[in-house]
């Protein structure tokens, strides 16, 4: 008899079974469920804190795009040289591994700004009416940067997504949306933000400026650089160096700016200079890449230029040697200075994307394209040339055609390695024949890049740009 | 004589079925035994043939009993004599003693009926008596030999006397056993405790000694008088029982395709894991070694590759237990400890001991995986370990000492060569010289820099193992300690495994076991992979750097071109430590049962718990170290996994010819894994490495953890049933429950059927076939190897923004949901034939299958623009089909001289049938490469996929004309595929497959008395592989690093026109490093995998010791190839589908020298 209690034991074993139904149900341990995370504050913060952080672009499309492609530099070494050439040689192709992820990121910088948007749909407190409009003008910047490389692409504005592909919108709906969610952000933004980085009003009317000049609205670009003056927030800094300089971040000029530290930094400053570059701090590390200015833009400077003296036309190298860079077309951009606090090849500068002199400058573009020349828009370009220490424009002289060579001019003086010359040449319709100058095989679709190949394989509504 | 089971079935039948329904369980349970008491007396009176009780033990017991027809004619037993509920040894002794027969137990599982008769005669006389055997035993497993019949001795005057005793391989008495002197009718028996005494007629007279069931032997009568020898079981001769899901079988009743592989079959020498042991040995089963590396990844593929993005490496279940067999802790953890990523983990199977294995059995079929439901899809290898036998003590030591080197370093330009093609290709490019004539005498004969990292590496393995028992208990207990260095510099593994096997019965109906294995496994790992410039590592860096400059400065320091941001490789070597210590214990202990004979119960929990640790230290010798002052990374992963099974078997003999069995069971598995790792940089000295994180930039750092679990609950079922012995079926079924699966898929049902027919049974088969048997067989398989949580959105860690010049860590959504998901499934047909021929001597398996998967779990491609690259999707389908063939001959048997070849060869044709609807998806990205591969409909699955190359363009071509009309001569010429007189991407094309033709492996053994010669050639044919090291060379990323000699010195000149390679001025400005079919490469090859001498010592006259081999084994001695890289095998992406060849570790010629003694 007691080998029955044995059996009894074994056969009903067979019940484990039954009692393990819930055994299935996934537990999630490491990873946050939507439900009530992005019913708190502090989730939708974190999401918009990744939008912030994937609008902070900082891949090195974002710096390389438009030396390259403008002629503004050149490039040896370091592996990227594979990537750069087809970039200066105008034989970039919709495979080119940046096209790709500049997409991805800016596109994840909207998903976040989706998520957030549709979470503080019906803001009811001063928080979430923030948030709100934070998140939107992320979006906008987003498809800022996607319209200027690319022209229009489709615009997703939701998170909750019921078709996975949609097609591109139209000239008109890309310009007016970029347009339409900046101006329904800025009021609401504050004009200092709670933490430098965040978004302010500055910021979206800073953008909306560049985006009002990039698409030659001309007028609206003028009203918006005056109402810019009107907030009373942003001068420029008198010393140009200091613009840049890492003790000065947050400076009275910049209305938006790519905010980096060590930690999530970029490796603009280690794909410039050479590795026998004595270097000041230990920490610091540069790569094999080089990036060069031609010796005419160098010599084209006016003598006394402070903004030329960020520029390093010979060193003496680790090993002692004087390398004079200026005359072989190596000269070297100083602009962002090493970081002491580097983490190797990754530094903090934070790079500027819409300044106060660019406004300036804008303004007077904007204007010479209304009226011509005007003393106006000369007092406003005097304005950025005084500050470099060059001699003051006078009006007399200047015809529409000869401001604008010159404030394109100045533009390249000013803004060198900071990615403008691309747009600027775009805008007026330079850019292939400066190209073609340079011995390109420039072409007239090269003025948009085409939309990454994994993404047309993705969504068959795509239509690629044309010449691609 | 059925009707006296019948109220056993009954009961029995009962029985199982309270088994799915056991509320009632303990009623019924006490009645069964009240009726078997009472219905026993009712069959007093009925008889049954001894010849149906021995088969219906054999099917009961699933043992094989081997008898002579001669003997059991005739014989009747009463019904009664069998008992129930007891062993098997119990009820022959019942139903033989009677009959003046007895049983000898031959091996495992295996039992032989003598007459007992015989053996007493025999040691009742001096005289030695002759006993013919007679002719006429129906059973075709006996040998040839025992059927000899003798006749009397008839002593001459001059005649030797010689006595003796025969053994087993366990050293118990062979009584019975033939001694014959050869060439002559005249001969004797062995009696009952194996002696023999006899008179042979002069002293060159030959023994021969044989047995049924034992391989027979020959002994020269010399000046020997007394003669002792062991006979060794003949496997081929008996009817080898194969292990299959949850239980064993029959080969000849086996209707499912599964390859069994004993430790014969192994590959020889000193193996640092389970699976190189199969490596070539199966067809259908392609065992790749991903990476050299010792303790390097493999990856294993049965039948093709059965899925796009879920896993494609079968389940190992090792005595029962299915082991979690993701990947360890991989050599580097990428980029934030400034090395390479390494997408070659750790082999997962280093934690078992290659010796402690007695079989590997593959499953390939559905009828032999569906048993296993949802991890069934790419088969399931079956491992099994040695057990105790009952007898003596048997110790066994095995050793090894090797040596291993890189058998031909990659062909990159020597020094001169590169001064040459350096000046050369400026000098095209309109530059000045790189080297000067100065330069040139300065530099000297430069550095060889693949001399500097590699080095001749030793190798060494122990094994020891103790096995024995007795009549209730048996152990078998090992320990192993190996350690190999790895030809690259700073690399290896060594390793500690124990096991012990324990089994004990209790009473007649119980048996409790255990089998655990213990083992610590350090690593020293090489940290190449799929990474460029400062994270390229030791090997990279060894094929890159110029060799011009030197190793050290003159001040001690390591020199470091500042032309390359590739770190100086010996930097790399001494700079650079990552080592892996892994803890893993898994074993199982178990409980069966036997509820009444023919009905058992099994009780199976297992565990497999592991704990590693990897330590990173990337010193301020290196490019990344030095301005970080030294970085300093620690991960560990705990990762365990509890297994909770109970099944019952039941085996009922329906008629006197026909045979039932039906198995069902319920199992539970859970798994979890947590991780840690963190990462702090900036440290004062590099002297502590890992071992004090605290010293580092506690503000630098950089942590992460996280934890994970699954699980799986499922149900399954077998029903086994054969007529006559030849016509077989079995059908499966298992209901599988799994949490990684979305709300409403939870639970997948995965069914088979298979049938078999003895065709050689049939009397219309003539009785030249020894065995022919038709297999047919169909299932569906299923896959979870997904990661867990796929079906619920989460939200992870997001991107970094910088407020206030402090990071900000955001939170992003980690997928889109897909609350649909569930299982892949496989549906598999396989029609197979077993023949054989010549009593076995040559013998033939030939299976077709055709596998489809449907409802793939695909990364579906959607718009990045939706913030997520991709959708897991059950869609789409994909088709591997094949023929894999078996021929095994014995194609000399002599008495000195033997030659057996095995021949194994598969064909397998993959092909994407369906992807929804997009046209195909490019994948396989490499670092400032791009894509590689493509799934596109109607081609294998990650075809390569870029440029074709027509040629080179020519000084007087009409490059203006052509679609690349800024090219130059020396440029390669690529297919303008639309015809649109540009190259974009649109015309790239599928530029080859990465799956060969077939696979093959070759084995042949010679022996000459006791000398033995084993050789070994696999290999494949018509395979691609891509090789990024050939495009490095092709587009190097610098102009200065260094190039593959055959590009280098052939390259396109003026002077040198007819060529392949380009002419390497401007690179960039031709294909912009993309794939291109330059850059792919015909894998295919031939190697003779192993060559194996061993020698028997002949160690009779020592007492202590049973047995001795001595043996030399050479690994990887030739590879006959075109390929330009180490290894045409190689992955970097470890075990994924997507092959290409990245800085492969080499693969290393191996010379052992291994010794093997017996106690």
């Amino acid at each position: 008899m007691k080998i029955y209690p044995l059996k009894t034991a074994l056969l009903a074993l067979t019940l484990l079974g039954a009692g393990c139904q819930n055994t299935l149900e996934e537990t999630v341990y490491s990873e946050l469920t939507p439900g009530n995370f992005l019913n708190t504050t502090s989730g939708k913060q974190a999401v918009l804190t990744s939008a912030y952080g994937n609008i902070q672009v900082k891949g090195f499309w974002s710096f390389f795009y438009a030396p390259y492609t403008s002629g503004e530099a050149w490039n040896r070494g370091g592996s990227i040289e594979t990537l750069i050439t087809p970039l200066s040689d105008f034989t970039w192709d919709s495979n080119h591994a940046w096209f790709g992820e500049s997409w991805n990121s800016l596109y994840a910088a909207i998903r976040d700004a989706n998520i957030v948007l549709d979470n503080t749909k019906n803001a009811a407190t001063d928080t979430d009416k923030l948030i709100n409009a934070e998140a939107k003008f992320i979006r906008a910047v987003g498809y800022w940067y996607l319209y200027n490389l690319h022209g229009p692409v489709p615009l997703y504005t939701t998170s909750e997504l019921t078709e996975f592909t949609l097609p591109r919108a139209s000239e008109e709906e890309m310009k007016s949306f970029i347009e339409k969610e900046l101006l329904e952000a800025a009021p609401l933004l504050p004009l200092k933000a709670a933490q430098y980085g965040r978004a302010t009003r500055g910021a979206a009317f800073g953008i909306l400026c560049k985006h009002y000049l990039n698409t030659k609205q001309w007028q609206k670009t003028a009203d918006m650089a005056k109402q810019i003056t009107t907030l009373n927030r942003y001068s420029l800094v008198p010393n140009y160096k200091d613009v840049f300089s890492l003790a000065n971040e947050g400076n009275a000029e910049m209305l938006w700016v790519v905010t980096a530290s060590p930690q999530a930094g970029h490796n603009l400053v280690a794909l410039t200079f050479p590795t026998d570059y004595p270097l000041p701090y230990p920490s610091n590390q540069v790569f094999a890449a080089r990036s060069y200015f031609f010796d005419s833009f160098v010599n084209s400077f006016a003598s006394g230029d402070t903004r030329r003296n960020l520029i390093v036309t010979e060193y003496t190298n680790t090993a002692k040697q004087t390398i004079k860079l200026l005359g072989i077309n190596q000269s070297l951009s100083a602009k962002y200075e090493f970081d002491p606090n580097a983490v190797g090849a990754v530094q903090g500068n934070d790079l500027p994307v819409v300044r106060y002199a660019d406004i300036l400058l804008s303004w007077a573009e904007s204007l010479n394209e209304l009226t011509g020349p005007t003393q106006e828009a000369i007092d406003l370009i005097n304005q950025v040339r005084i500050r470099a220490g060059v001699t003051p424009l006078t009006l007399a002289g200047f015809t529409k055609e000869t401001l604008r060579n010159a404030l394109l001019k100045e533009r390249e003086w000013e803004f060198y390695s900071e990615s403008k010359r691309r747009e600027d040449q775009i805008r007026h319709d330079r850019f292939i024949s400066e190209a073609k100058a340079r011995g390109k095989n420039a072409q007239p679709f090269h003025v948009r890049f085409p939309i990454p190949l994994t993404e047309i394989s993705a969504n068959p509504k795509l239509e690629q740009n044309p010449g691609y | 004589m059925t009707q006296t089971r019948l109220p056993y079935s009954v009961l029995l039948a009962v029985l199982l079925l309270t088994c799915c329904y056991p509320s009632g369980a303990q009623v019924v349970a006490s009645n069964a035994r009240t009726v078997r008491q009472t219905t026993r007396p009712a069959t007093t009176s009925q008889t049954l043939s001894l010849r149906d009780v021995l088969n219906d033990f054999k099917a009961r017991y699933g043992v094989d009993i081997l008898f002579e027809d001669r003997i059991v004619a005739g014989q009747v037993i009463p019904a009664t004599a069998i008992e129930a509920g007891v062993s098997l040894e119990k009820n022959l002794d019942n139903v033989l003693r009677p009959q003046g027969l007895r049983y000898k137990k031959i091996k495992a599982k295996v039992y032989a009926v003598l007459s007992e008769a015989r053996a007493r005669k025999l040691t009742l006389t001096d005289a030695p008596e002759a006993l013919p055997l007679e002719p006429g035993v129906t059973l075709k497993t006996v040998s040839i030999q025992a059927l000899q019949p003798l006749t009397n001795v008839t002593t001459a005057a001059a005649d030797v006397s010689v006595t003796g005793r025969v053994l087993d391989e366990q050293g118990g008495e062979l009584p019975g056993v033939s001694v014959v002197v050869k060439g002559t009718q005249r001969g004797t028996t062995t009696n009952a405790n194996g002696n023999f005494t006899f008179s042979v007629p002069d002293r060159q007279s030959v023994l021969v000694f044989s047995f049924v069931g034992y391989q027979s032997r020959e002994v020269t009568v010399g000046s020997q008088a007394i003669i002792n020898i062991t006979l060794t079981a003949d496997n081929k001769t008996l009817n080898e029982v194969i292990v299959v899901g949850y239980g064993t079988v029959k080969k000849s009743d086996l209707t499912g395709s599964v390859a069994s592989l004993k430790a014969e079959d192994f590959n020889p020498g000193a193996n640092a894991s389970v699976d190189q042991l199969m490596l070539g040995r199966s067809p259908g089963v392609q065992v790749n070694q991903s990476s050299s590396e010792p303790g390097g990844g493999v990856s294993i593929r049965i039948r093709g590759a059965s899925s796009l993005n879920a896993g494609n490496d079968p389940l190992y279940v090792i005595d029962g237990l299915p082991l979690d067999n993701s990947s360890t802790l991989s050599s580097s953890p990428g980029g934030n400890v400034g090395v390479g990523t390494n997408q070659n983990p750790r082999n997962p199977l280093n934690s078992i001991n290659p010796n402690d294995i007695a079989s590997i059995e593959i499953l390939k079929d559905a009828s032999a995986t569906a048993i296993y439901g949802s991890r069934g899809a790419n088969g399931v290898i079956l491992i099994t370990t040695k057990r105790g036998s009952k007898g003596k003590i048997g110790v066994s030591y095995d050793m090894n000492l090797g040596i291993q080197n890189v058998p031909k370093p990659l062909g990159v330009l020597g020094t001169a060569d590169y001064i040459k093609f350096m000046n050369g290709v400026a000098k095209d490019e309109g530059r000045a010289p790189e080297f000067t004539d100065a330069d040139i005498a300065r530099i000297g004969a430069g550095t060889n820099w693949q001399e500097q990292i590699y080095h001749q590496a030793p190798l060494s393995s122990h094994n020891l193992s103790v096995s024995g028992g007795d009549d209730n208990t048996t152990f078998f207990s090992s320990f192993n300690y190996f350690k190999q260095d790895g030809v690259l510099k700073n690399s290896g593994i060594k390793k500690y495994i124990a096991r012990v096997n324990l089994e004990r019965k209790f009473g007649k109906n119980v048996k409790l076991g255990i089998n655990l294995n213990t083992s610590v496994v350090n690593d020293l790992n090489s940290i190449d992979g799929l990474n460029n410039n400062e994270n390229a590592g030791p090997i990279n860096a060894s094929l890159l750097y110029d060799p011009t400059e030197p190793v050290y400065n003159a001040n001690g320091t390591f020199s470091q071109s500042k032309n390359l941001t590739v770190n100086n490789p010996v930097s790399l070597i001494e700079g650079l430590k990552s080592t892996n210590v892994t803890n893993r214990t898994l074993g199982n202990l178990y409980l069966n049962y036997i509820i009444i004979p023919g009905l058992d119960a099994k009780l199976n929990f297992g565990s497999d718990r592991q704990t590693a640790r990897r330590d990173l230290y990337n010193s301020t010798r290196t490019l990344a170290g030095a301005p970080a002052g030294g970085i300093a990374n620690i991960a560990t992963l705990e990762r365990s996994n509890v297994l909770f099974e109970y099944t019952m078997n039941y085996t009922r003999k329906l008629t006197s010819n026909s045979t039932f069995g039906v198995l069902g069971g319920v199992t539970y598995q859970y798994f979890n894994n947590r991780n840690f790792a963190g990462t702090i940089r900036g440290f004062p000295s590099d002297a502590l490495a890992t071992n004090n994180l605290g010293l580092g930039d506690t503000n630098n750092d950089n942590l992460s953890s996280g934890q994970e679990d699954n699980t799986l609950l499922s149900y399954l079922g077998r029903v086994n049933y054969s007529l006559n012995d030849k016509y077989l079926l079995t059908a499966s079924l298992r209901a599988d429950g799994s949490s990684r699966f979305g709300e409403n898929n939870k639970y997948g049902y995965f069914p088979s059927v298979a049938a078999g027919w003895r065709l050689s049974e049939e009397p219309f088969i003539p009785d030249f076939f020894y065995d022919l048997k038709l297999r047919g067989s169909w299932g569906i398989t299923g896959n979870q190897d997904i990661n867990n949580y796929a079906s619920l959105t989460t939200y992870t860690t997001g991107a970094n923004a910088v407020f206030n010049n402090a990071v900000s860590t955001g939170a992003q959504p980690s997928r889109i949901a897909n609350p649909n998901l569930k299982w892949e499934s496989t549906e598999q047909a396989n029609i197979g034939l077993d023949a054989s021929i010549l009593q076995g001597r040559v013998s033939l398996t030939l299976d077709y299958f055709v596998k489809n998967t449907r409802d793939m779990l695909i990364n579906l491609p959607i718009p990045r623009a939706t913030g997520f690259a991709s959708l897991l999707t059950n869609i789409g389908r994909m088709e591997n089909k094949g023929v894999e063939v078996l021929i095994s001959s014995t194609n000399i048997n002599q008495k000195q001289f033997k030659w057996s070849t095995t021949l194994n060869v598969a064909a397998i044709k993959n092909k994407v049938k369906d992807i929804g609807n997009i046209p195909e998806i490019v994948t396989g990205n490499v670092e400032a490469i791009g894509n590689t591969a493509v799934v596109r409909v109607g081609y294998p699955a990650y075809s390569y996929y870029g440029y074709n190359v027509l040629g080179i363009f020519q000084t007087g071509d009409n490059i203006a004309g052509s679609a690349q009309p800024t090219a130059k001569p020396g440029y390669p010429i690529f297919e303008d595929i639309n015809g649109d007189k540009r190259i974009t991407p649109a015309d790239q094309v599928i530029i080859g497959s990465p799956f060969p033709d077939f696979t093959y492996g070759i084995q042949n053994t010679f022996t000459y008395k006791r000398l033995q010669l084993d050789v070994f050639f696999q290999g494949q044919q018509g395979a691609s592989l891509l090789n990024i090291n050939v495009l490095e060379s092709l587009y190097p990323n610098n102009a200065r690093r260094n190039r593959l000699a055959e590009q280098g010195l052939n390259r396109w000149t003026v002077d040198n026109p007819n060529t392949r390679w380009p002419s390497g001025a401007n690179p960039s400005a031709y294909g912009g490093g993309k794939v291109n079919s330059l850059t792919l490469q015909d894998a295919s090859y031939l190697r003779l995998k192993n060559v194996q001498v061993s020698y028997n010592l002949p160690v009779q006259k020592i007492k202590f010791i049973q047995s001795a081999r001595l043996y030399v084994v050479g690994q990887n001695l030739a590879t006959f190839t075109k390929y330009i890289g180490f290894d045409p095998e190689a992955n970097a992406f470890g075990r994924s589908n997507v092959r290409i060849d990245y800085n492969g570790y080499p693969l290393a010629r191996t010379y052992m020298l291994g010794l093997n003694i017996g106690f």
